[in-house]
């Protein structure tokens, strides 16, 4: 199966944050580029890249195209198995903090894996050092991470997997969920221990090198300590896990929030991408 | 035929000519159906008129293995019996002797009959002489009738009515007359039969085969007759009398099954089954048998939902916790209930109790971990089976509780479309605890072709754990019969075997590990060869799973825990805590004792914490006293590694570890590594020092409920005495004329290097009074001992005196005002936090509030003082136990597993029974429903004592009068009634308690 990034641009600067990342993304995965425009003029090549501000030899094995239409749908029909969208978080007007309207429309599609770069970053060279995994603890959860898993393994990163006890919520119901230990009859088994499960669980679908993990409680705002361990660990990417309830308000919020606070790329997964492939199939085939 | 179409449990017939055409027949096609019969746990008995050697060498001698025990010969015409040993020796089993006046009757009547035939037909007759208790009179002494074979009997009655010409009655003539001169004689319940050649007259018959049948076989093991297939060639009449089997029909087996594969030419009696067709259809008979007997596994889980905890499917993030539940054991090891393929999230581990080893990373010793002996890779047409690979259509794991068996029931269809059903049972023998078992049926349901099993099988293996021992481990295995194993690597064991086997048959693996270890004897691996060779030629599998059921059994009746009207899920929460105390624990061996994860996982590395004396000793007090009193020995072991530790931190006496293993010296960790990559020291292992009264404490409780003064003299006296003498050493004088015990972590593991824990000054001074009131009574009872334990540690007269002043002055914190304690001084002061904004609580409240803030607040860990309150009970009146349990409470996070078990405990007798309850539930939990997120490295077993005690000594309300063991029942909403029974003082006491009024013991 051959692997694209597919690169929405708008000839802004802020759309242009995604460029770097998407180039490191491609040749870490062996991936082609394609670059998306969507409007209704139709221009040659060269110029398409020029409307982009992007230089042809920026990127290698690069494909250049535009589409006319709604942009999110633009994005959503090129989107096949093997495709990772790269986009900025936001465009130009919109405020820091904020996820811009075809952002949110890509997210809401579930459009996964889906990295939303900070604008703010700008063009300049992106490399992955250190990866950023907040982890409810869920089966699921460790079974969605499988593509940022690979970029590790390719890039040889540093995993730090976050899991962020939130006090006031109930633990995940799904079967086989690791949250933090209730009890801690003695700490110095206790934290060995547990830490030791949780890698041990990861580690058996992912032989991942350099990978520690970090407990955090945040009672608020768990977003708060992932945002701040991104800033700490001087993370280059941060990987979250959607649930399904990416249109649902409490889980929105803390993508949200990440997205709009993260000083380092965002990358999107859905743990419920199966699912949500079927519906986009079965919503294709009734338009058709 | 329809009376045939069933199961028969016992096969008994008759051997020449009906299972084989005579006795110079090839008994090979015979034997190895009877082989398989054998195999399936049928008992086979032969009958026949001739001697047990001529049996052996045509049949029985060709093979041999634990199947053969239930091989039986009835020989010589109803006189012997034999059975078969472990080594397959022929063994005698029963014998009718005559003696010299039956022998010389015996001569006599044979004569007198030989002559008056002689006289009457005017032909020479013969007497054999002998054979055992009787004499044959051989009618037709010609060679050419010297052993006539069966399908020659029609000729034979000819030549012998031809040769009796004179005689008008023929045979019967004879027969009748051998009958007179027997009772002429005196020879009285004389057996006369015949085989036509020759005249029996004999003092048994195959009637007294049968009578051993019933008696020695099927009553026993309460088979009934309709049960019992009896077979034979000669039951109708020949030359007008009954034909030799005959005798084999019986008033006691009217309802067995008889057939006949005779020609009976008379015709066979009622009730008998003519087929006839010789030894050929007997043949088809015992084969047909065999098919009714499908291999299987010897036995099934209990459908009671009580004794078993059930995992049906597969969710691999679960294993490791499935495999903590799933753990079996039995106190000498332990086995994490694995997949026997393994999964990537598979942790296989197998303990042996006391067995430490010190892997270099690490600066303390942690458990041996064996290797996986289950572990077994399936190869179906070179294709893995896998739970991950293809389709699993069922999949459940049972873990019976009642028989201690991991059962595991899988129906897989791999990628090519191969149904593969598996069936498999696991456990540690209760009956022998050196030994492991695992059955497996394999059944390929819609395939043929080549299975391939490839295990460790080592043969034997020795394990160094550098802390200089040895641990030995030898497997045998057989695939329906023993096979060759190709071995694949030695250094660990694994070796493959490869079968063709065919579509819809059924294919029996059992494999049998001895362990041993140079703790026992000094040459481990030749003791576990010899013992698995005694286990599989005494026992076989099914022999082990027997005897292994037997033992529980016998456990159970002692130890189960019956709720009337409880919901299912208490009483298999109950059962469930009983199951692990009792597969932890062993009272053959005193040099051990329980790791906070039991043998059921790594966690805790294996390490003793006061959770034995505290948490678990009083179930096994009251349950399994052996056990407890081995356990205690442990700490009396291991008292000059406590006695050194004192001295190491500059005390007298004895300061027993925090954690320990197998040397009693401290061994825990200094620091620790938080997941927030904070380093934390470590301070438990050099403040917990209530430890030392904790064991004090067990030790005088076993004395108390066992009255056994022989422990007390040669260990308990010295460990009570010198950890009395630690505390004396320990306590500082304040200004206040009071004694202070300063820096130290009580229960409550939140508040380190506190002043005056009102847990740890409490039991310290209990420690003191009992050790004081020691000094002052065994001296009385046994003066020369204790004049001897007095100078071999040192003990002054001035010393118990002082200790008593000391407790008499220990600082308590407790305020009679409030009638609360303090838990330690200082705790008012601190930030009162109302935990309840934190709930529902998925992680610790240090990681919630933050270290810092949680040391400088209210919220304690675990039960401190409220546990002071109930191992002190009778020491505070109600009021002090009703407000201090009010005020901590609340307080308390329930960080520690330890936590909920007490305070359902202490609620109960308190009569809160809301609150009770609500606890009680909460313990069961903890493993169950894994709400701990740890039960992956193993079940939490000091809770599950505590469970115990909170049914006991909480809802029962046990307590104990001078007249023996009292109940006080407070029961929660729905139960009726908890019965169990208690050992004390030497005396078992059934109890039962309701919920409407006190109950005393039944005795």
């Amino acid at each position: 199966m051959s692997k694209v990034i597919l690169v929405p641009l708008d000839g802004s600067a802020e759309a242009r944050a995604a460029v770097p990342v998407a180039r490191t993304l491609a040749e870490l995965q062996g991936a082609s580029v394609r670059l998306l425009h969507v409007g209704d003029s139709l221009l040659s090549p060269p110029k398409l890249l020029e409307l982009l501000g992007v230089e042809a030899d920026t990127l290698p094995h690069m494909i250049v195209e535009a589409m006319p239409g709604d942009p999110v749908e633009a994005i959503a029909h090129c989107v096949c198995e093997g495709t990772t969208v790269v986009m900025s978080t936001r465009g130009a007007g919109a405020t820091r903090q904020d996820v811009g309207s075809v952002a949110a429309g890509v997210l809401a599609r579930s459009l996964m894996p889906l990295v939303l770069v900070p604008p703010e970053r700008g063009t300049q060279p992106w490399t992955l050092t250190t990866m950023l995994v907040p982890h409810d603890g869920t089966p699921s959860t460790t079974n969605a991470i499988g593509p940022a898993a690979e970029l590790a393994q390719a890039s040889s990163a540093n995993v730090v997997v976050l899991h962020v006890a939130v006090p006031g919520r109930a633990a995940p119901g799904e079967p086989g969920a690791l949250t933090t230990p209730r009890y801690l009859d003695q700490p110095q088994h206790e934290w060995p221990a547990w830490a030791g499960e949780f890698l041990e669980r990861l580690g058996a679908l992912y032989p991942l090198q350099n990978l520690r993990i970090l407990l955090g409680a945040a009672p608020e705002n768990p977003a708060r300590e992932v945002l701040d361990h991104a800033h700490a660990d001087r993370a280059d990417l941060v990987v979250l896990v959607g649930h399904g309830h990416l249109d649902r308000p409490e889980g929105a919020q803390v993508i949200r929030a990440v997205l709009g606070g993260s000083p380092c790329p965002v990358m999107l997964l859905d743990a419920e991408a199966e699912r949500h492939q079927d519906e986009r199939e079965e919503l294709a085939g009734r338009r058709s | 035929m329809r009376e045939l179409e069933r199961r028969f449990r016992i096969i008994a017939f008759d051997w020449d000519g009906t299972a084989v055409a005579n006795r110079a027949a090839d008994a090979t096609p015979v034997r190895r159906i009877l082989e398989r019969l054998l195999h399936a746990g049928v008992q086979i008995v032969v009958i026949t008129g001739t001697n047990s050697g001529n049996v052996d060498r045509q049949f029985a001698s060709a093979f041999c293995g634990p199947h053969k025990r239930r091989l039986f010969l009835a020989t010589n015409r109803g006189s012997e019996i034999f059975g078969f040993d472990e080594d397959c020796r022929m063994i005698p089993l029963h014998a009718r002797k005559a003696d010299a006046s039956e022998e010389r009757l015996l001569d006599e009547v044979a004569e007198a009959v030989r002559d008056e035939i002689s006289r009457r037909a005017g032909v020479a007759i013969d007497i054999v002489y002998n054979r055992v208790n009787r004499r044959k009179v051989d009618l037709i002494p010609e060679p050419q009738w010297h052993d006539p074979p069966k399908d020659q009997l029609p000729e034979l009655v000819r030549a012998v009515e031809e040769r009796l010409a004179g005689m008008p009655g023929g045979l019967k003539e004879a027969m009748d007359l051998a009958l007179r001169v027997c009772a002429e004689r005196g020879l009285r319940e004389a057996r006369i039969t015949s085989d036509v050649k020759h005249l029996e007259i004999g003092l048994t018959d195959k009637r007294d085969s049968m009578a051993w049948i019933l008696r020695e076989l099927a009553q026993p093991q309460g088979i009934p007759p309709e049960d019992i297939l009896i077979g034979g060639d000669e039951f109708g009449p020949i030359a007008g009398f009954p034909g030799s089997d005959s005798l084999m029909i019986q008033p006691e087996f009217a309802s067995s099954v008889y057939v006949s594969v005779g020609p009976e030419p008379g015709g066979a009696p009622p009730p008998v089954i003519h087929l006839g067709g010789g030894p050929p259809r007997f043949w088809q008979v015992l084969a047909d048998q065999a098919a009714r007997h499908p291999v299987d596994l010897p036995g099934a889980p209990s459908r009671d939902a009580t004794w078993v905890v059930v995992e049906n499917g597969f969710v691999p993030a679960r294993e490791h916790e499935v495999e903590s539940v799933h753990a079996f054991g039995n106190g000498y090891v332990g086995c994490r209930g694995s997949l026997m393929e393994g999964s990537p999230l598979s942790r296989p581990a197998t303990f042996l109790a006391g067995l430490f080893h010190q892997p270099p990373e690490l600066s303390i010793p942690t458990f041996m971990k064996l290797p996986d002996w289950a572990a077994m890779t399936i190869s179906v047409c070179g294709e893995p089976l896998r739970l991950d690979v293809g389709d699993f259509l069922d999949h459940s794991r049972v873990l019976d509780m009642q028989q201690a068996v991991l059962w595991r029931e899988w129906r897989h269809r791999d990628p090519s479309g191969r149904i593969t059903h598996i069936r498999g049972m696991r456990f540690a023998s209760q009956d022998d605890r050196r030994l492991l078992v695992h059955s497996a049926v394999l059944t390929p349901e819609n395939w043929s072709g080549t299975l391939e099993l490839e295990g460790n099988l080592p043969g034997p293996l020795s394990f160094p754990t550098g802390r200089g021992h040895t641990a030995a481990m030898v497997s045998g295995a057989q695939l329906e019969r023993p096979q060759s194993w190709e071995r694949v690597n030695p250094e660990d064991g694994r070796a493959r075997l490869s079968l063709e086997v065919q579509i819809g048959k059924s294919y029996r693996l059992d494999r049998v590990v001895a362990l041993r270890t140079s703790r026992e004897t000094a040459a481990p691996e030749a003791a576990a060869v010899a013992h698995l060779h005694r286990a599989l030629s005494r026992h076989g599998a099914n022999g082990l799973v027997e005897a292994h059921r037997r033992a529980w059994a016998e456990l159970w009746n002692e130890a189960d825990i019956r709720l009337h009207g409880a919901d299912p899920f208490d009483q298999r929460g109950l059962r469930f805590a009983l199951y692990h105390l009792l597969t932890t624990v062993t009272p053959e061996d005193d040099r051990v004792s329980i790791g906070a994860r039991a043998l059921s996982g790594e966690g805790y590395k294996g390490h003793v914490f006061w959770d034995t004396e505290i948490f678990l000793l009083p179930f096994y007090i009251f349950t399994v006293p052996a056990a407890a009193r081995a356990l205690l020995m442990y700490r009396y072991h291991n008292l000059p590694a406590a006695r050194g530790k004192a001295e190491e931190m500059g005390y007298r006496g004895a300061l027993y570890p925090w954690e320990s293993a197998d040397t009693g010296e401290e061994v825990t960790p200094k620091f620790v590594v938080a997941p927030d990559g904070v380093v934390v020291p470590v301070l438990v292992g050099t403040q917990e020092q209530h430890i030392s009264a904790d064991v004090a404490y067990a030790v005088w409780q076993y004395w108390q409920a066992t009255g056994d003064d022989a422990f007390m003299l040669e260990a308990g006296a010295e460990m009570i005495l010198e950890t009395a003498r630690f505390w004396a050493s320990r306590v500082e004088r304040g200004e206040d004329d009071l004694f202070h015990i300063r820096c130290v972590i009580g229960p409550d593991e939140f508040h380190e290097s506190v002043d005056d824990s009102a847990f740890t000054n409490g039991m310290a001074a209990w420690n003191l009074r009992r050790a004081a009131e020691l000094a002052r009574t065994l001296p009385e009872r046994w003066p020369d001992w204790w004049g001897r334990l007095a100078s071999r540690i040192g003990l002054r007269p001035e010393e118990p005196p002082s200790w008593t002043q000391i407790a008499d002055r220990m600082y308590t914190g407790f305020d009679p005002r409030t009638k609360l304690f303090e838990q330690h001084r200082g705790y008012y002061d601190l930030e009162e936090i109302d935990l309840a904004q934190f709930r529902p609580r998925t992680a610790p409240l240090d990681l919630v509030i933050g270290r810092h803030r949680l040391e400088r607040s209210q919220a304690i860990k675990q039960a401190d003082v409220v546990m002071l309150i109930w191992l002190l009970w009778d020491e505070f009146p109600a009021d002090v136990r009703e407000a201090n349990f009010r005020f901590y409470e609340p307080r308390s996070a329930h960080d520690s597993s330890l936590s909920p078990a007490m305070h359902a405990l202490v609620a109960a007798r308190l009569g809160d029974m809301e609150t009770a309850f609500r606890y009680f539930r909460r313990t069961i939990e903890i493993d169950l429903a894994n709400n701990m997120g740890n039960a992956a490295d193993g079940v939490h077993i000091a809770a599950l004592g505590g469970l115990w005690q909170a049914a006991v000594f909480g809802f029962a309300g046990l307590h104990f009068t001078a007249q023996g063991p009292r109940l006080d029942p407070r029961l929660p909403a729905d139960w009726q009634g908890l019965e169990f029974s208690l050992q004390w003082r030497g005396q078992r006491y059934p109890l039962r308690a309701t919920a409407a009024r006190p109950t005393e013991a039944r005795r």
